[in-house]
């Protein structure tokens, strides 16, 4: 007959080794990998969004056809507003000073402008508190896109 | 005679502040990035100073520089895009839409795909951007 003793005695000699503490190098190569993929997959992209929202641009249309609208084209290199070129910051100052304040700022995307500059000029006018913006767009643009392709 | 046992627990040693570090980085990285997705298309979004936090819980809808479509990263054209919509629309019609739109593409043609899903019956729409870098 064996004492129960003698077992756990043998035991505690077996697990006190050094030797059974697992290797460290399989897991670093591990974790290595681990940091290198989450390096190279994760993207630290600060993404905003800008609301174009369906209920402001409605409201706005039935008002606009009251009064004189206010539209804005955009083009790459200059902005006019009701056919007369204009500077940002003067644009804004009219803006400003439309009336009613309430009546909405369309944007028209002329020919063939980028949507970065869209959003550039978006941007200001949000930034300088213009409030509600409409975008629309150029009845000319897709005629002008035909004929050039032809 | 002490000498030649203690090497190995030397190198040990010097090795876990190293690990330490390592796993700082990783857990960083895990927590800090998103992981990425792949798009079906090259994309370039739009960089604004704007305002709006984006939520990542809506439906995506990715416009690329000629005109292709993708709705949840799959490639699609647009009749089908608009059916499909037309299905969550009518389960959820407050559906966050969200649309990623490349930045080199014309003005008008997101205008006018605006214009077709506020036809569709869109009602929450977002235009994504990328901060600006200051």
């Amino acid at each position: 007959m064996q004492k129960p003793f003698d077992v756990s005695l043998k035991l505690s000699e077996k697990t006190g080794r050094r030797k059974a503490v697992i290797s460290l190098t399989p897991l670093i190569d591990v974790v290595f990998i681990l940091l290198v993929f989450f390096m190279l997959a994760s993207s630290f992209m600060d993404w905003q969004s800008i609301s174009l929202d369906t209920s402001a641009a409605s409201e706005a249309d039935a008002s606009a056809s009251e009064e004189q609208p206010f539209v804005v084209e955009v083009r790459e290199q200059a902005l006019s507003l009701n056919g007369e070129t204009i500077a940002l910051p003067e644009l804004i100052a009219k803006a400003k000073q439309r009336t009613p304040l309430n009546q909405p700022v369309s944007l028209q995307a002329m020919a063939d402008t980028r949507v970065q500059r869209l959003v550039e000029v978006l941007d200001a006018l949000n930034a300088a508190g213009v409030q509600p913006l409409n975008l629309v767009d150029d009845p000319q643009w897709q005629a002008d896109l035909e004929r050039g392709q032809n | 005679m002490h000498f030649p046992d203690r090497r190995p627990d030397q190198t040990e040693e010097r090795i876990l502040p190293l690990i330490n570090v390592v796993f700082l980085l990783l857990i960083f990285f895990m927590i800090a990035g998103s992981l990425s997705v792949t798009e079906p298309f090259d994309l370039e979004p739009p960089a604004s100073r704007g305002e709006g936090e984006h939520e990542p819980d809506s439906l995506m809808i990715l416009l690329g520089q000629d005109g292709q479509l993708a709705l949840k990263n799959e490639l699609i054209e647009e009749v089908a895009l608009l059916e499909r919509l037309a299905r969550e629309l009518k389960d959820k019609p407050d559906t966050r839409i969200t649309l990623k739109a490349d930045n080199r593409l014309p003005a008008n043609q997101l205008v006018r795909f605006t214009q077709t899903l506020y036809e569709a019956g869109v009602k929450k729409l977002h235009l994504l951007t990328v901060q600006e870098d200051a």
